[in-house]
């Protein structure tokens, strides 16, 4: 048995009106800030999928993205780290395809059910950039999510899947290229989408022996507003009562996590004993059923699509989003600051304090330091610490100010649970900081050599009133 | 513990323009200020038992002062100590003064800021072959910090806040446009220094100091054979130095309105000068206004004003040069600029000539006993202070 134990989503604090590109446009979508990418994003939303979790019964990560910041290189280690699971753990990066998502889905199902992991945590996230003005970039979005898929009580049983390959040139990025491509859309679509789509959910039907009015809520990945009402409606499901709206107008195409993201919602809507179908595209398409137990009534605690909605805000100006993608060179301050490369070695010696975010806590007086210490501060014993995981906890901002010459926004933080730090701050409006205020940490993007992106955890002011 | 006290004499400084020299290299800096000490010295390189020289970025070893110099062959010690570089490098040669190893030695503290293209206070430190995870702050910035926590602790306003600061600019401008070796030379007024375009808020264009390039030098001996070289040579009374260890932000329950470091430096200081209270004994002090915030956290933390104080007794120009205790008689680092290794001589410079008379129309009257005192490092992790006091001979 296998299905879907917790879900979390992850949509960056900044929207862009289309508006600002031209202003005859309408909606907006979901982008990433500057110091945001496929990797941040999906730390965030592993967060969000784990809050409240005991992160030790994690067997498994799945990191899937078509926008993994390199091109060689594992990161669902590096998110491993960053969200704490155990060592001893199986990790896989899954990427090329927008259907990632379900691959991963499927590979964490088949991982529980053939080789007896426990649980495997799913995340998706991508971060695609289109050359500017052109009609992709209106439609691109950026976000992640995380499901993690477990054994036992779970809130959603998997029932089967389906799938089929398919080649076509109808989306695509060759290696070394920054913007996404695609093809004539009648034919991406008639050809592919619809017609691909089509074949497989009602292969996953046939198998299954099931018709339409057996499954309650779909959650079908779309490349725009309409392509996938007409794929319900060939199939006999009724768009209104049983298709997931995407939000597309609210947050763009948000790539490989929009599949997953949508079955998030559908689980929070849906009640015991309902069947559910998700649908990813990309290369071909996975179909799979799940069936929800008792427990799904738990998937209305989880924040959605909604909490994420009311609190994102407007990207200043068109020019800010253009920067972040680094589709403008901007100068860095002369001379530049900081340009020495990171060393790699004292990167992997200090991997749990900077990826983990873990500080010392002296055992002999309790006092919680960050960065670890060999002598504690407070109380001078020499080497007696045990780590503590920083990242999760909350605080109050102490003391802030801003960096005219490079524009960064720095201040101090003392946490909740006793600790201090020093650190950057990012998603906030400088008026808006005040000493005293609730702050938390984000995984984001440092610095960039040129060769290697550091990580680190960043202050924020915390985006959610109430926590759980 | 020992003391320094009466052990060691100043008997020539020199000290150049602070500017924007972009017409001369550290070298003709370094070589002014040197010249200058030696005529006032009446001695010559040659006379020099021992060299150190003071620079963050002004070149490594003691060689690259031997060179300007023509020292020939002596010990040089480079000394690297952030913005107290200067101070320590002097301390040190008090040590070996004091300990009788040499006769007459030199301290010179230089550093050229203006070549590096930058418009901003501060450098870049540095750190190959590390992670490069901590976040890097410009000084404007870090003592924002200071200047935000001072607000937030003590109940001001904005407003209360600007003007207390933007009365140490003003008072410090009108220092410096008595003292020609000044980069910057003209009066304020109040308003243009509160209404100043914001560099790291709270601190506007007039809390912070300038920018520049600049050189001083100082020559050392033992009193007995000062005695021999000049009537008003001047006497070490006291150093203090204190180091912090990062424990402003390892450790929650440090305030950040006050700078531990200057407090123990300054107590260590008084105590070998036999100073009980400093507003009262001290006839003026030149301490380390990198930053207006600075200028008044200082005044607290040396027992001029008592805590949260400071603001009233800048109202009530207790500091300025006719009143109680004068700080920064020469403009400070506010219309002197800050090139890191100079700039802890410069302040000890001006100590020297006002306790000799000869600080022209900033001569404060009677001058006895001066404090020159350097900070390195930022309120938002820790730093390094240096308290001299020098007092002319009974």
């Amino acid at each position: 048995m296998a299905g879907i134990k917790s879900f979390g989503i992850y949509l960056p604090l900044w929207r862009l009106p289309l508006s600002l590109i031209s202003p005859n446009l309408k909606g907006e979508k979901a982008v990433a800030a500057l110091d945001e990418d496929s990797v941040t994003m999906a730390v965030s939303a592993s967060q969000e999928c784990l809050r409240g979790l005991d992160r030790k019964i994690v067997d498994g990560l799945i990191f899937s993205s078509t926008t993994s910041p390199y091109a060689e290189k594992q990161l669902a280690s590096l998110i491993a780290l960053a969200i704490d699971l155990r060592p001893d753990i199986f990790t896989l990066d899954i990427g090329g395809s927008l259907k990632a998502g379900t691959d991963a889905l499927k590979v964490a199902v088949d991982t529980i059910q053939v080789r007896g992991a426990k649980n495997v945590l799913v995340v998706a996230a991508d971060c695609r950039t289109a050359s500017p003005g052109s009609p992709l970039e209106m439609s691109l979005g950026d976000g992640a999510s995380a499901i993690l898929v477990g054994r036992d009580d779970v809130m959603a049983e998997f029932e089967d899947s389906f799938s089929i390959a398919n080649e076509m040139m109808d989306i695509w990025r060759a290696s070394g290229q920054s913007f996404v491509k695609t093809w004539e859309e009648r034919f991406i679509v008639g050809e592919g989408y619809q017609d691909i789509m089509i074949k497989t959910m009602k292969g996953l039907m046939d198998k299954q022996g099931l018709k339409s009015s057996d499954y309650h809520r779909l959650a079908l990945y779309t490349p725009d507003m309409r392509s996938h009402l007409q794929v319900a409606k060939e199939l006999g499901f009724d768009s209104k009562s049983q298709v997931q709206d995407p939000s597309l107008s609210k947050i763009g195409n948000i790539g490989t996590p929009q599949p997953l993201l949508l079955l998030g919602e559908i689980l929070k809507k849906a009640h015991e004993g309902e069947r559910l179908m998700v649908a990813g595209y990309g290369g071909g398409a996975d179909a799979l059923s799940f069936k929800t137990t008792q427990r799904v009534s738990e998937a209305q605690r989880l924040r959605g699509l909604e909490d994420y909605l009311k609190s994102m805000r407007n990207i200043p100006d068109y020019l800010s989003y253009l920067k972040s993608r680094g589709l403008i060179q901007q100068d860095p301050p002369r001379p530049e600051f900081g340009n020495t490369a990171p060393s790699a070695t004292s990167v992997w010696r200090e991997r749990d304090q900077i990826f983990g975010m873990k500080g010392a806590r002296c055992k002999s007086c309790k006092t919680i330091q960050f960065p670890p210490q060999r002598v504690c501060v407070q109380c001078h014993t020499k080497d007696q610490f045990e780590l503590i995981r920083l990242a999760d906890c909350k605080g109050k901002l102490f003391s802030f100010s801003r960096d005219a010459l490079t524009d960064t926004v720095m201040g101090m933080i003392d946490f909740d649970e006793g600790g201090r730090m020093f650190g950057s701050l990012t998603d906030c409006f400088f008026e808006e900081l005040k000493v005293d205020m609730p702050v938390g940490m984000q995984f984001r993007k440092t610095f960039f050599d040129g060769e290697k992106q550091n990580y680190f955890w960043k202050i924020s002011p915390q985006r959610f009133n109430e926590e759980g | 513990m020992g003391g320094i006290t009466d052990k060691v004499a100043v008997v020539g400084m020199g000290c150049t323009k602070f500017d924007e020299h972009w017409d001369k290299s550290i070298e003709d800096l370094a070589v002014e200020a040197a010249y200058e000490a030696f005529e006032d010295a009446g001695v010559s390189s040659e006379d020099i038992n021992a060299a150190w020289w003071g620079t963050v970025d002004g070149g490594e070893l003691g060689r690259t002062l031997g060179r300007f110099l023509k020292l020939e062959y002596i010990p040089i010690t480079r000394v690297e100590n952030r913005c107290a570089t200067g101070s320590d490098a002097f301390r040190n040669a008090c040590f070996a003064v004091a300990a009788g190893m040499y006769d007459l030695v030199l301290v010179l503290g230089a550093e050229k800021l203006k070549d590096s293209g930058m418009a901003s206070a501060g450098f870049d430190p540095r750190q190959p072959y590390t992670s490069r995870i901590d976040t890097i702050i410009h000084p404007p910035a870090a003592f924002a910090q200071l200047a935000r926590r001072y607000q937030h602790h003590y109940h001001l306003t904005y407003d209360e806040l600007k003007r207390a600061l933007g009365l140490i600019a003003v008072k410090n401008h009108h220092n410096g446009s008595l003292n020609p070796k000044a980069q910057f030379q003209q009066e304020i007024t109040l308003e243009r220094a509160i209404n100043a375009p914001m560099v790291a808020h709270p601190l506007g264009l007039f809390d912070c100091c300038g920018v520049s390039d600049g050189a001083a030098a100082a020559i050392l001996t033992r009193p007995e054979i000062a005695r021999r070289m000049r009537d008003d040579y001047v006497l070490v009374k006291g150093i203090g130095q204190i180091s912090g260890a990062f424990q402003n932000r390892l450790r929650s329950d440090f305030d950040l309105v006050h700078l531990e470091e200057v407090f123990r430096s300054g107590r260590d200081a008084y105590e070998q000068a036999g100073i009980k209270d400093p507003r009262d004994e001290l006839d003026l002090a030149i301490v380390h206004d990198c930053f207006t915030i600075t200028e008044m956290v200082i005044c607290e933390d040396l027992g001029f004003s008592k805590r949260g104080k400071a603001r009233e007794d800048i109202k009530e120009e207790v500091f300025t040069l006719e009143g109680e205790i004068p700080v920064n008689t020469d403009g400070g680092l506010k219309c002197f600029g800050h090139p890191l290794g100079a700039s802890g001589l410069r302040m000890l410079y001006e100590v020297y000539k006002q306790l000799q008379g000869k600080a022209d129309k900033r001569q404060i009257k009677n001058a006895r006993l001066g404090l020159a005192h350097a900070f390195g490092g930022t309120p938002v992790d820790s730093g390094v202070s240096t308290v001299i006091i020098l007092g002319g001979k009974d």
